[in-house]
């Protein structure tokens, strides 16, 4: 790959916002998602602390991409992802254990996010720790953004709370639904069909 | 060949690199985790047993001694604190509350659960057993009041519908419940979760051994309501607490040595 100018780098950085948005576009490991976004404060606990994890690997695995024989790029892969996952846990575990309860197996389960891993081999393996950086950046807040997003509505239609404070009136009966994981599963259902929907229409004014 | 050698150095380094990282982040959290996890455990023992003002104990690990195929008492590990820093020993206690005997072991700084116990060395520190089963109880302490003791605080697991549910209750001398708290779990958010709620918890504040079993399984003595659309879960915690009484009821266990 050719030296990226900064219009690329910016294009890797924004691309994870809409156009390859790793929860509606790439839809890979979602089981993170549809777990961790019950509430939005959750929600927005597994993003932060995933868009770490899929930084600090995204920088390591394109730093090492030619030091790394191809036969064991996975299990190297495997490490370094481990081993950042390990660090947040510890450190939510430590700083925000709150949090740490409330995301349970979560966060270790981060490690076998299959975002995280796809980046690495289909972006960061190939590219350089700049443009590396942009998309784990973008990629990051992609992920926190939507399933935030997630989250709020279902906590909101589920639980009839916003972020922990109760928003909707006392005679609101929650639809439990939304709380379960076929509730996670709707939500997104729509989203992907909003998003979609967006997509087309940007698409056609700009041809 | 040279390639060979080059993919075992990379993954060794690697791996290297990766060990040396997580070691120096354990030196640095170690600390305040294991505060918060004291903290917490603090306030957890007050609110269980409100009346108290001191807790004498701590985490343990338990045996079920069987002799004959009968309960015929109770092999504790634990951690004590003494002039000399911290002690681990292994004592046993038969039904009536008596110590058979005790060993201290060298293994200090190994995390309870860590420390590699078998069946000969439960049978040294109590004769009686035949057979020692490992029991869920995680931690007893003696609640005291003026330095007098007025109850015990059970720390213990049940078995959830996803996973261990780590809780912790109180109970007085009479016998009655004095308090309940879910200190970990991974029950379903929504429905399972529910166990932690303040509703779900104070029904089982004054409550007498007999008392705990969920009404749906027993109307006539249950006085427990589960929590709707989570049977199992509230199952699991009531189940904790009354075998935990049953098994433990006349221990006086980690209070003296």
């Amino acid at each position: 790959m050719s030296q990226p100018g900064s219009s690329s780098l910016l294009k890797e950085l924004t691309k994870g916002f809409i156009r390859e948005n790793p929860i509606l576009v790439i839809m890979l490991g979602l089981c993170a998602t549809l777990a961790c976004s019950t509430s939005a404060t959750d929600a927005l606990g597994m993003g932060v602390a995933f868009s770490f994890v899929m930084l600090g690997s995204n920088i390591v695995v394109a730093a090492i991409r030619k030091l790394v024989p191809s036969q064991v790029r996975i299990p190297v892969y495997i490490i370094v992802i481990s081993t950042f996952v390990t660090i947040v846990d510890y450190t939510l575990k430590a700083y925000f254990p709150a949090l740490s309860q409330s995301l349970g197996v979560f966060v270790p389960l981060i490690v076998v996010n299959c975002i995280v891993m796809a980046r690495a081999e289909a972006f960061s393996s190939k590219n350089t720790v700049m443009a590396s950086l942009m998309d784990g950046i973008g990629m990051g807040i992609g992920f926190t953004a939507i399933i935030t997003l997630i989250g709020a509505i279902r906590e909101l239609l589920g639980n009839g709370s916003l972020f922990g404070h109760q928003v909707m009136s006392a005679q609101y009966q929650p639809f439990m639904i939304f709380i379960l994981p076929p509730g996670a599963f709707l939500v997104i259902g729509f989203l992907m069909a909003l998003h979609r929907k967006i997509m087309m229409t940007f698409y056609k004014s700009q041809r | 060949m040279r390639d060979f050698t080059r993919m075992i150095l990379v993954l060794f380094i690697v791996c290297g690199l990766s060990a040396g990282s997580l070691a120096v982040m354990n030196a640095i959290t170690k600390d305040p985790i294991e505060k918060h996890e004291e903290e917490t455990r603090q306030i957890a023992l007050q609110e269980v047993f409100a009346d108290a003002e001191k807790f004498d104990g701590g985490p343990v690990r338990a045996w079920v001694a069987l002799s004959k195929g009968q309960e015929s008492g109770h092999v504790f590990l634990t951690r004590k604190k003494g002039d000399s820093g911290l002690t681990t020993l292994v004592f046993g206690r038969d039904a009536n509350g008596v110590t058979t005997g005790h060993q201290d072991l060298s293994d200090d700084n190994a995390r309870l659960r860590d420390i590699e116990v078998d069946q000969e060395q439960l049978k040294k520190v109590f004769p009686n057993g035949e057979e020692f089963k490992p029991s869920a109880l995680q931690g007893v302490w003696t609640a005291l009041r003026n330095g007098k003791d007025v109850g015990r605080v059970f720390e213990t697991l049940g078995q959830g519908y996803s996973g261990p549910i780590t809780l912790m209750f109180g109970m007085d001398s009479s016998g009655a419940v004095t308090g309940l708290r879910i200190l970990s779990h991974t029950e379903t958010p929504g429905l399972g979760a529910k166990i932690t709620t303040a509703q779900f918890r104070d029904q089982f504040r004054n409550k007498r051994p007999e008392q705990l079993i969920l009404r749906k399984h027993d109307p006539a003595r249950g006085q427990i309501d589960a929590v709707t659309g989570a049977t199992i879960s509230s199952r699991a915690v009531t189940r904790a607490l009354s075998t935990t009484i049953e098994s433990f009821n006349s221990e006086k266990a980690g209070g003296d040595k």
